[in-house]
């Protein structure tokens, strides 16, 4: 016991004169030197702990998955805010694992019964009033979904991480606090982000903030979780914000209002015949 | 003194007919020759005026400011109604229509094309200059127009049920189901190429923008004074904040092809006034050198060179009047004959009468050319046919009065 | 005998009224030159509206899939288009012959998103036959390497990106799904039209064969040295590529153009005319006011026994010489006038009162080049011996049938 004490504040004094380096850039403000983020290394959860040190795998394989399971049904609200207008959109959504996503507008009532279907790559409208469903030209990916700040790409690409960039970890970033993580994409990957930063919370759990970066190296466009609370058993933000850098006055909330993980939700739910007949 | 002079110069004219004939024929074929080209040349340019101030572009502008670098479907001009009604109050304004643009996903079947649907005022746009120019029928509400273009790409059938869908100034997903009317070719090469004509009604409807506009096009009776115009209809207290450009400053490639073919007018009517000229000074030259033995004959009778001279300066006179008189009537009546129907381009093409309205760069070039004169042509030609009358006849007339009698009469 | 005496006569007499006879040549002369020189240069602005027209992106004729003409598809691929493109080439008609794969895609950087019509191009090739890439302000066209694209720059304006910068490609795949690329930008070209800048976009055929799985290419462009035999190329390229080729000429993909073209023609025949009428009736006006002073002189000859028809015969004679000489000045002022259009040319450049030269120098020459060649020699002597000809008719006609008597009276 004795000892292990002093070896913390050995590690500890050591991290104090390391950290009197002052930082060099903006950037460097934010993070203060991988060694002396272990001070913090208390706060995380013990699965994110290997070795001693931050288990960065574990963190990324958790977060990733936060929201997935096996299947569920959770209720959510598009919030689309432009300079000139407000727009509330809630829905309904089924997933099953990562391919299969059925999204229902529920209100307003002019577009309620509005559905988008995701099946791996593909995407479908189908659009009430009219009756028909129409499928999303491969080449309208990188449009705008839903006139949102999510493009289609977003919704349908099965974000891995691990496959398309390599990461590491930069640091402890103060602003917010937690966990800084780069995600640079490898060279022949096809993307719009030439790297992103993702700030983890000190636990580990929760993720922050994430930057994206053109492939000129510019902030494109931030994302931030809020509002943590418990959805069926687990502890994830309710809230996802995508802010535009260069488009003033612009944002898209996301929020989850309610999510049951791994309830019964069959595979005929994610078929356009489904769709049609059921409307 | 003078006035003799003036008389025999009248009498000379009326002694040898065919010789004076022949020299006003000669001035009277030089003006018409010029005037002909002139109004030919005025026809022309009027016509790629036309073309730029045409459908697509008409003479004034009007839209939300950034509109036309955003596109955004939200920068809507409020209230159209009202304010086309007060831009129609202006009393140099012909027409001005309401439109809008708006980027869709059209779809026939279940595979989406990208497309822009058009809104327009049907009525106002069926008129000559508008964009559905030569419709017959009217378009019916639900009912749409596909451009050729689009229609071929996508296979897209008259009769058929389509989809369209895009995104609703709100925000929201605009969708609605329509039937093609009719597959069209429009003026504006755009529409042709991706176009989904709807009436403004239905456009309006389907995006969610009651009352409101992307661009209002308007045309004016006095097409010279687009700039006069957009800068009143600045002032309009409705306008306040929109961006309202004549045609000069939205286009201002299309003007750069403008003066360039004004240019070239101006080049091809100094060719032919140079080849006037030159046949009048012959024409006179040799006239006035091959009455030297007359010149001689007078001389010897005693007249003064001087008064020789004169004589010969008044001839030059009255007949370069006479002929420009004439010249001047010939053309005149020229581009009145040709005025109500215009020159038709087409059958001296020699192709048949199938050819197409020319497209440059998206915008369609009428084939008919309708000469136009203005008083300034006239006066031009007057000028310089006096001038080269007068040259024509003074020198040859300067070296008879110089003569010895015996030696001109021998000539 | 009496051959020569009406041409020994015609000779006399031209040579001893010397200011006549120089009037008249010169005159002739400087109407024909005119004409020759109004001639040339609309020669020479049909030839540029026509080349202007064909480097616009149509070229001459193109070589297509035979389905391409029912449904005009882009999707449609050449079989063996290397083998075709080695056919068409090996034509000594041809100047130029290069390849087009077309794709319609999305272009993404960041958050912004652009639609364009993606072209696949050989480098070496398509800025020859193609005038809109020529103007590249920064960067450099394309070379061989994959993965690039050159953009206009309107597109580059509205994605907010410069050379260097790495676009998202997304398009259909073949197999329908969703096919990707990154294409880093190596140019970015202006045309001079906005409207037009924001319509290019041209990478390395090889890239669009990666992106979209087809394999190919959708047409093969040509440009002809001589438009006039286009036809007879056309044709007998045609029986020579079989029936899986279509082989359309520019007239057919672009028929709007080709009736522009001939509207020009049109035009520029009518203002050659009335040119031509004005130059003619010149002449003949001065050639009659000469004859008819002479009413004297053939009314001593016709007393002093010629006949009627070597009067004649002396007055073609007199015309013919008087139009050959004619037709030589004429040459001498139109041919020379016609050399330096057509090497220096006629510069509109100062012209443009607006707008800066950039804006539309690549679709429209500014500078006018006239056309010059050996048909300048028969032209001028028909121009010039028709007007002499024709108007020598008429007085010696008349002069054949005055009465001598009465046109010897004094009264003049």
């Amino acid at each position: 016991m004795k000892v292990r004490i002093i070896d913390t504040m050995v590690v500890i004094l050591c991290m104090a004169t390391a950290v009197l380096g002052a930082p060099t850039d903006a950037n460097d403000a934010n993070n203060v030197p991988i060694a002396d983020a272990n001070k913090v290394l208390s706060k995380l959860d013990t699965g994110f702990i290997k070795d001693g040190k931050l288990d960065l795998d574990a963190v990324i394989e958790y977060v990733e998955d936060m929201y997935r399971s096996k299947s569920s049904i959770s209720q959510m609200t598009l919030i689309v805010t432009k300079p000139r207008q407000t727009r509330e959109v809630a829905m309904k959504v089924w997933t099953r694992g990562k391919e299969k996503a059925l999204i229902v507008i529920e209100s307003p009532a002019r577009e309620k019964g509005t559905a988008t279907l995701k099946v791996k790559k593909n995407m479908w409208n189908y659009l009430p009033r009219i009756k028909r469903t129409i499928r999303i030209p491969p080449s309208m990916m990188l449009a705008s979904w839903m006139g949102s700040d999510f493009t289609n790409d977003d919704l349908v690409r099965e974000a891995s991480y691990r496959e398309d960039y390599t990461y590491k970890l930069i640091g402890w970033s103060k602003d917010p606090n937690g966990w800084l993580v780069s995600f640079n994409a490898k060279p022949d990957v096809v993307g719009l982000w030439k790297r992103w930063e993702l700030v983890v919370s000190a636990n580990g759990r929760i993720p922050l903030v994430a930057r994206y970066y053109d492939r000129k190296n510019r902030l494109s466009r931030t994302m931030r979780w809020s509002e943590v609370r418990e959805f069926d058993g687990r502890q994830l933000p309710a809230k996802m914000e995508m802010v535009p850098e260069d488009k003033k006055g612009q944002k898209t909330d996301l929020v989850y209002e309610e999510i049951d993980f791994d309830v019964d939700v069959p595979e005929s739910t994610f078929s356009l015949s489904r769709l049609e007949r059921k409307r | 003194m003078q006035t003799t002079t003036l008389q025999i110069a009248w009498r000379n004219f009326g002694r040898n007919t065919k010789r004076t004939a022949l020299a006003i024929l000669a001035i009277a074929v030089g003006q018409f020759a010029l005037l002909a080209a002139d109004g030919l040349m005025r026809g022309y340019a009027d016509n790629i005026r036309l073309a730029i101030t045409g459908p697509m572009i008409g003479h004034v502008q009007v839209h939300a400011a950034e509109w036309r670098q955003e596109r955004a479907i939200d920068l809507v001009i409020e209230d159209t109604e009202r304010i086309v009604g007060q831009i129609q109050a202006d009393p140099s304004v012909m027409s001005a229509a309401a439109r809008i643009y708006a980027p869709a996903l059209f779809a026939p079947e279940q595979d989406a094309f990208v497309a822009m649907v058009v809104g327009l005022q049907c009525e106002i746009e069926s008129h000559e200059w508008g964009l559905l120019s030569g419709m017959s029928e009217p378009l019916e509400k639900g009912k749409v127009l596909i451009g050729y273009r689009l229609a071929r790409k996508t296979g897209a059938k008259v009769g058929q049920e389509i989809a369209v869908v895009g995104q609703a100034a709100d925000g929201s997903l605009a969708n609605d189901l329509y039937v093609i009317q009719d597959i069209i070719k429009c003026p504006a090469d755009i529409v042709n190429q991706s176009g989904v004509v709807m009436s403004l009604d239905d456009a309006q409807q389907l995006l969610y923008m009651p009352n409101a506009a992307h661009e209002i096009v308007v045309r004016t009776n006095q097409s010279g004074q687009a700039k006069q115009l957009s800068e009143r209809l600045r002032q309009m207290e409705g306008l306040n904040g929109a961006e309202v450009l004549p045609w000069q400053e939205l286009v201002p490639e299309l003007v750069v092809l403008l003066d360039m073919s004004d240019w070239v007018g101006y080049f091809v009517v100094v060719i032919v006034c140079i080849a006037a000229l030159a046949g009048i000074a012959n024409t006179l030259i040799m006239s006035t050198f091959e009455r030297m033995h007359e010149f001689g004959m007078l001389l010897a009778l005693g007249s003064r060179p001087r008064r020789i001279v004169r004589m010969i300066v008044y001839e030059a006179i009255l007949t370069g009047l006479l002929g420009v008189a004439g010249g001047t009537l010939l053309g005149y009546v020229f581009v009145w004959v040709t005025s109500s129907t215009g020159i038709d381009m087409a059958s001296w093409g020699g192709s048949g009468g199938e050819v197409a309205d020319m497209a440059y760069k998206g915008l369609n070039l009428p084939l008919h050319i309708y000469p136009r004169l203005e008083i300034s042509d006239t006066l031009l030609g007057l000028a310089a046919i006096m001038a080269t009358s007068l040259v024509g006849s003074v020198w040859p007339a300067w070296i008879a009065g110089r003569l010895e009698p015996m030696e001109a009469m021998r000539a | 005998m009496m051959f020569s005496v009406s041409s020994k006569y015609a000779m006399r007499s031209l040579l001893r009224h010397g200011r006549r006879t120089i009037l008249s040549v010169v005159g002739i002369g400087v109407g024909c030159g005119l004409c020759l020189f109004m001639i040339a240069f609309v020669r020479g602005e049909n030839k540029m509206m026509l080349r202007a027209a064909a480097e616009s992106g149509a070229g001459h004729f193109r070589v297509v899939p035979a389905k391409w003409n029912e449904t005009r598809e882009n999707d449609l691929r050449l079989i063996d288009w290397q083998e075709a493109r080695k056919l068409v080439a090996s034509m000594d008609e041809v100047e130029v012959v290069t390849p087009h794969a077309r794709k319609e895609v999305l272009l993404g950087f960041g958050t912004r998103v652009v639609g364009v019509e993606m072209v696949g191009v050989d480098p070496n090739t398509e800025q020859v036959s193609n005038r809109l890439v020529r103007n590249v302000v920064e960067g450099h066209y394309l070379d061989g390497e994959k993965g690039i694209t050159v953009i206009g720059r309107t597109i580059a304006t509205r994605l907010r990106v410069e050379v260097d910068d790495e676009l998202m490609v997304t398009a259909a795949g073949a197999d329908g799904e969703m096919a990707c690329a990154m294409l880093r930008i190596v140019g970015i070209v202006e045309t001079g039209s906005r409207d037009l800048d924001a319509t290019i976009c041209q990478v390395n055929v090889q890239d669009v064969e990666q992106i979209t799985h087809l394999r190919g290419v959708g047409d093969l462009t040509a440009l002809v040295k001589n438009p006039k035999k286009l036809k007879l190329i056309v044709k007998s390229l045609s029986e020579k590529l079989g029936a899986d080729y279509s082989v359309v000429t520019w007239e057919q993909l672009m028929p709007e153009l080709a009736s522009g073209v001939k509207v020009d023609e049109t035009w520029t025949r009518l203002t050659v005319s009335i040119i031509m009428i004005v130059v003619f009736l010149g002449i003949a006006s001065a050639q009659l006011t000469a004859v008819l002073e002479r009413r004297k002189e053939f009314a001593v000859l016709s007393a002093v026994g010629m006949k009627g028809s070597r009067l004649v015969q002396i007055m073609v004679y007199e015309g013919l010489v008087l139009g050959l000489a004619g037709a030589v000045m004429g040459l001498a002022v139109g041919a020379t006038s016609a050399y330096w259009v057509a090497t220096k040319g006629i510069d509109f450049t100062n012209m443009y009162g607006t707008e800066d030269m950039s804006v539309s120098n690549i679709l429209i020459d500014p500078v006018f080049l006239g056309d010059f060649g050996w048909w300048l020699v028969p032209l001028a002597f028909v121009l010039a011996l028709t007007a002499t000809i024709l108007s020598s008719l008429y007085p010696a006609w008349y002069a054949a049938k005055t009465d001598p008597a009465a046109a010897l009276r004094v009264e003049h």
